[in-house]
């Protein structure tokens, strides 16, 4: 995933996503499925715009099934 | 079966029901409680589903004094559940002493990165008080281990917040702004008095923002692998 083309937030920007309802998503996968490692750049940068969060997150659940899955953890899917 | 937590004794409430609405079972393996449903396949990693099992573990964990959240997606024989719950007695049974009675705060530290310490590469033997090359290897890895679970940041509010918090966890990010997620085990019912502290501190220009109370997530070992 290009972490370069996306506008790094302020501080504020941060803050008041991680103050608001999107943030119990984020606390959700953090707490559920990976403990910490799952709080990448990706994610952080998508913080810049509550749009950006669900798409992130999103992409990110998909991977996390992925990986739950040991079917596919015997062959791999290709990076998107 | 789908395993939701690791207990220290069955669940005050009678009859619970897990993300599918299926009755929730007590499997007792010595001095552990396994809160397990019937499952004949894992659900899907969804928001959905996630929400639906962290109901399920906050329900848990208001019918006990002390839980382990188990991981997303554990879907387990009954069999094999015994057998790592046996083998893993004893070090479940410390995280649950740790947990009893405790529920989790997240706190996320927000920032500008601070620029990286300058390593100079020390080449002569006196700059490292004598040590030879190999010590100071480790002693270099040993600080940067530290540097790894440590939250400077919250300094100024430490003072404060030493009254509530029983443990600490942090882990650091390399995804700014976000510097560090740091997790707090509070006794349970502190968590507004933990909130008020929190948003009252000062600490410009990081940025703190808390989340909870949790059950004990941060605090729970890979339980069932």
């Amino acid at each position: 995933m290009r972490r370069s083309g996306s506008l790094p937030p302020s501080g504020d920007d941060a803050r008041a996503i991680f103050a608001t309802s999107d943030t119990s998503l984020l606390e959700l996968v953090d707490n559920l499925l990976t403990k910490g490692v799952v709080l990448t750049g990706d994610v952080v940068l998508g913080l810049a715009g509550v749009d950006l969060v669900y798409a992130r997150l999103s992409v990110l659940l998909c991977a996390a099934d992925r990986l739950l899955d040991p079917r596919d953890a015997i062959a791999p899917r290709g990076a998107p | 079966m789908y395993v939701y937590a690791v207990l220290t004794g069955a669940p005050r409430s009678g009859s619970l029901a897990g993300l599918r609405d299926e009755p929730l079972r007590a499997l007792r393996v010595g001095d552990l409680v396994a809160a397990v449903g019937e499952m004949s396949e894992r659900p899907a990693v969804s928001e959905a589903t996630l929400r639906a099992h962290d109901v399920v573990v906050r329900r848990l964990a208001d019918a006990v004094d002390a839980i382990l959240p188990v991981r997303f997606g554990s879907l387990l024989s009954e069999t094999t559940l015994t057998d790592v719950l046996r083998r893993r007695a004893r070090e479940l049974g410390e995280a649950l002493a740790l947990v009893a009675g405790r529920e989790q705060m997240t706190l996320r530290v927000l920032g500008e990165v601070s620029p990286p310490e300058t390593v100079a590469p020390q080449t002569s033997a006196d700059a490292a008080g004598g040590l030879g090359p190999g010590a100071r290897y480790l002693a270099a890895r040993h600080a940067e281990w530290r540097r790894g679970r440590e939250a400077p940041e919250l300094a100024a509010v430490r003072p404060a917040l030493a009254s509530l918090v029983r443990v600490e966890r942090v882990v650091r990010h390399d995804a700014p702004p976000l510097l560090a997620s740091v997790y707090h085990l509070i006794d349970r019912g502190q968590g507004a008095a933990y909130q008020t502290l929190i948003e009252r501190a000062t600490l410009a220009p990081i940025r703190l923002v808390a989340t909870g109370p949790w059950p004990p997530y941060a605090f729970a070992p890979e339980a069932l692998e």
